[in-house]
């Protein structure tokens, strides 16, 4: 959705107009939901991390600058609302006896978007990807697949630029040795 | 490292994107929708607040209902005392009369009608601007709602 249509939307919204809200819904259900099922890696949650993600967005309207791009607002709400379930999840594992790291918890298996890519070489990379730490999984994430610049990223996140220039840097010497495969077919069964 | 990022960019991008739940945007809608009936209830109850005014606690309207009392004596002690002094034979003295039996000439009363007319209005103003504050609801109060209002609405 066109910036200038974004902005429509929203004064739309603001002058009582609820139907552009559905507008804006339809618009980026699909981009907000991939982020929070990359983010929380559980259908159910991620559906209703995205709902109230929306339904936060509708009721903090007035402080969105309509200046800036929606995107970024809406995803930097959605953000903190994943980290905070993703924070409770902690807990109730840690307090259950069970100390596990949730951000380490979904394998690359387990991920639901790595059982949707057929292609193997894109599967072994998300599942790389799906295995890096929250913040650096998340920064991949916004900055890559989903466009978003330093700024923006470092705002959704909670944190400076410098440091998700940093998460991205220790993300790509992870996700190295996968691209290097790609480029070089044979590496990998040498390494074999 | 460049073409890293390139193809990272290019990689990423590729991915298919998860399909959302169906009925999403109804679900998010029929939230939004609640969230607009709440917030209109919501404004209903203040407004309902605000007409009704505060709820007056049982020693204010205690003391309100004595300065009433006090008030309607008041007045009438006055009428009683300009009727007397002007017009029927019986004075109504409340004030001169407990000076009058031990003390001479505290208070000296205004004998001309006039004069007593001016007093009668005078000490009514100030009946009424001492009983004022018992009517309304406080100033602080009518100020508080003034900036709720402003900062709701």
């Amino acid at each position: 959705m066109p910036v200038d249509a974004d902005r429509e939307a929203v004064l739309a919204v603001r002058g009582g107009d609820r139907d552009a809200f559905g507008r804006l819904v339809s618009s980026y259900q699909q981009r907000l939901y991939g982020l929070c099922l990359a983010m929380v890696r559980d259908p159910t949650a991620a559906e209703e991390v995205t709902q109230d993600a929306f339904v936060r967005a509708y009721t903090h309207l007035d402080r969105y600058d309509e200046h800036r791009p929606f995107y970024p607002w809406l995803a930097t709400i959605a953000t903190r609302l994943a980290q905070s379930r993703l924070r409770r999840r902690r807990r109730l594992f840690e307090r259950e006896g069970a100390v596990i790291d949730a951000d380490r918890t979904g394998s690359g298996q387990a991920d639901p978007l790595a059982r949707t890519i057929a292609n193997n070489r894109s599967r072994r990379l998300w599942e790389r990807v799906a295995a890096l730490p929250s913040g650096e999984r998340t920064a991949v994430y916004l900055y890559y697949r989903q466009g978003m610049k330093v700024a923006d990223v470092a705002r959704a996140l909670g944190v400076t630029s410098g440091t998700v220039k940093t998460q991205l840097f220790r993300a790509r010497r992870h996700l190295r040795d996968v691209m290097d495969d790609r480029d070089r077919p044979g590496k990998r069964e040498e390494a074999l | 490292m460049r073409e890293l990022y390139t193809l990272l960019e290019s990689e990423l991008a590729r991915l298919p994107q998860p399909e959302p739940p169906a009925g999403m945007t109804e679900a998010v809608m029929a939230r939004v929708a609640r969230v607009d009936m709440d917030r209109r209830e919501t404004a209903r109850d203040v407004a309902g607040e605000e007409r009704r005014g505060p709820v007056p606690s049982v020693g204010a309207t205690v003391f309100r209902g004595a300065a009433r009392v006090a008030a309607a004596l008041g007045a009438l002690g006055l009428a009683g005392y300009v009727y007397g002094l002007n017009w029927g034979a019986w004075t109504f003295d409340p004030l001169a009369s407990p000076i009058g039996n031990g003390f001479t000439a505290l208070a000296a009363f205004p004998q001309s009608v006039p004069a007593a007319l001016g007093l009668t209005m005078v000490l009514l103003l100030y009946l009424v601007g001492l009983l004022a504050p018992l009517g309304h609801s406080s100033v602080s109060e009518r100020l508080r709602a003034r900036a709720v209002t402003t900062n709701g609405g």
